[in-house]
Formats: structure tokens, C-alpha cells, sequence
């Protein structure tokens, strides 16, 4: 597989070429509830997750939610 | 019936989810409370310490989220922080909190009456946290906040209702719900701000701190019912010198 890099809240990761967000979410094993990304600070709707190929050097965000008060 | 926005709750007690010592205890501990409305925190997922997912019995239940935007430091941040909520956990439900000062955790008023503004416009249905303070609470109620939630002490400082006369004051004035957010260490503070007629109460630390959280949680719940009645059911008026309460019948007097 071809990898590239891209950076994932400020940390470099590799990953293949031409990966979307929802292969993301998958890759890291996170939950798709409660998972959100931003891409130059734009929220990126779920419906977009599987649409949004990612670059080689694309930066992403990705948030999650956690407990709190 | 509580109402806040278009939803009715029977639980006038709200609680957080943060604290806990396992997702496991916060689970058992909410549905013990009776809450139908649980906070929650929104972070950057570390790749190389992911947390387990201990939402999960939470997004699943029929529970009401409430994200907040705990982080922001001003009004920007919060906004960009609600909008990654709302997509996140598919509520527009949103607890604005806004402090910049880490020592206090005071909420900011300015950046608190902004966000709060832009966000009732972008359609969220906001609940700020802000300070006991009665003149803020109206202005946040009149740019249409569902609710506000002035805090009784400190977060997580347990000290109780220490706003209680400026609590007074906002509950008096008010034509949305009070929720006394932030503070509450006992149950009987939660009775003490349900007995002056707050809406709800929103209690986190205390609960999820406890030495038994699920127990404690139960004696929340019970607390907080109580003080409704009590205020549902007018409170007698305080008097300064005593007032017989059996007839003073003078039978050892000849």
C-alpha cells in the first residue's frame, strides 16, 4: 500500500493515499458517535466523512467527546 | 413540569459526567439520580492515548446531551467548540461556558454575552454558565438563551449556595429556567437552592467524588425533590423572636 503522511491534530501520521475521514475514524478504531472533525477550523458534517479524501500534507482535526461537567 | 426550550424534563436535577472513576460507576450513578440531562466535554483525540469510550451508555440512552464548551477562552473559541459539538454528538443543545482564568474558573461575562448571542442565532438552544449576577442573567435571557445557569460557588469547590441573595434576586426576575450550575457539594445545598425556587440544579463533583457516588447520587435526588415541594408548597415566613408553637397554657400556675 502507498502511504502518505498527513497531520492529525498536529502530529504527523502516515497513512495510504487517498484515505477519507470515515476510513480515519476506522483506521484509529475510534467511535463514529461522538467523533467530529474540522479542516482549517470548518466542521466537517458526517455526511462529508466518506466524500473527503485527504492530500498528501493535509492538516485535520479531529475532536472526540469526552466526560465533563 | 420543567420545560426548557421545547423539551419537559421530571428531573429538575442535571448532572456531569466528569469525575467518575470508571464509566461504569457514571452510568449507574446518573440513573440512579434520576437525571435526564448529563454535560459532556468535547477534546483533541490523542492517536497515541485514545480514551475508551466511556459516553458510550450515555449517546445510546435517551438521555439528554448537553456538550459544553469547557476550553474556550472567548467567545470564538466557544462558538467554534459548539458547532464541533453539535456534529459530534448530533444535539443542538449546548452548555456555553466561557473562563478564561484556570485558578477560578470564573465564567466571562463579555465573551459569555457574545457567543451567547451568535449562537441562539445559528440555532443552538444555549444554557450559559455565568456568574450569580442578575443583570447579565437578563441580558443573556433577553438575546434568547433557553436557560442560565448561575453558579453558586466555584466549580468544584463544594461550597454550597454562596450567591444565594443574588440567586434570589435572578430567580425573582427570570422568565426562563434558573439553573444553579457549579458549587453544590451536598445535597442539602441542592435542596437550599430548589427551596428559593431554582428550576434545576446541575451537580457533577459532588456526586461523582463521592465516597459512594451511586448512594450519593440517590441522596442528590431525593434533596432535590424535597426542595421543590418545599418551595412548591410556600415556605413559612422567618420572624426574629420566637413564636409559640404550643398553646402557652399556664397549668403550673395556681
Amino acid at each position: 500500500m502507498t502511504m502518505m503522511t498527513i497531520t492529525l491534530n498536529q502530529q504527523q501520521q502516515d497513512v495510504a493515499v487517498g484515505i477519507n475521514l470515515r476510513e480515519i475514524i476506522m483506521l484509529y478504531e475510534l467511535p463514529e458517535q461522538g467523533c467530529v472533525f474540522a479542516i482549517n477550523n470548518r466542521v466537517v458534517p458526517k455526511s462529508e466523512w466518506q466524500s473527503t479524501q485527504l492530500s498528501q500534507g493535509d492538516a485535520i482535526s479531529l475532536f472526540q467527546a469526552i466526560a465533563g461537567g | 413540569m420543567l420545560k426548557i426550550a421545547n423539551k419537559t424534563f421530571q428531573s429538575r436535577l442535571f448532572t456531569g459526567t466528569g469525575k467518575f472513576s470508571n464509566s461504569d460507576l457514571m452510568a449507574k450513578a446518573i440513573i440512579a439520580s434520576g437525571s435526564q440531562l448529563a454535560t459532556m466535554a468535547l477534546k483533541r483525540v490523542d492517536i497515541d492515548d485514545r480514551q475508551d469510550n466511556i459516553l458510550k451508555p450515555l449517546i445510546e440512552s435517551s438521555i439528554q446531551l448537553l456538550p459544553n464548551t469547557s476550553g474556550a477562552k472567548n467567545a470564538q473559541d466557544a462558538i467554534y467548540a459548539a458547532h464541533l459539538a453539535r456534529e459530534a454528538l448530533a444535539t443542538n443543545w449546548l452548555k456555553l461556558e466561557i473562563h478564561p482564568d484556570p485558578k477560578y474558573l470564573m465564567p466571562d461575562p463579555i465573551e459569555t454575552l457574545a457567543a451567547a448571542e451568535q449562537l441562539v442565532k445559528d440555532g443552538f438552544v444555549v444554557l450559559p454558565y455565568c456568574h450569580a449576577d442578575p443583570v447579565l442573567c437578563k441580558r443573556l435571557e433577553e438575546v434568547g438563551c433557553a436557560a442560565v445557569m448561575p453558579l453558586g460557588a466555584p466549580i468544584g469547590s463544594n461550597k454550597g449556595i454562596a450567591s444565594l441573595d443574588f440567586l434570589e434576586i435572578i430567580i425573582n426576575q427570570a422568565k426562563v429556567p434558573v439553573i444553579v450550575d457549579a458549587g453544590i457539594g451536598a445535597p442539602s445545598h441542592a435542596a437550599r437552592a430548589m427551596e428559593i425556587g431554582a428550576d434545576a440544579v446541575l451537580v457533577n463533583t459532588a456526586i461523582a467524588t463521592a465516597s459512594n457516588p451511586v448512594a450519593m447520587a440517590t441522596a442528590f435526588k431525593f434533596a432535590v425533590e424535597s426542595g421543590r415541594i418545599a418551595f412548591e408548597s410556600g415556605l413559612a415566613s422567618q420572624v426574629s423572636h420566637a413564636v409559640a408553637s404550643s398553646p402557652l397554657t399556664s397549668f403550673l400556675e395556681l
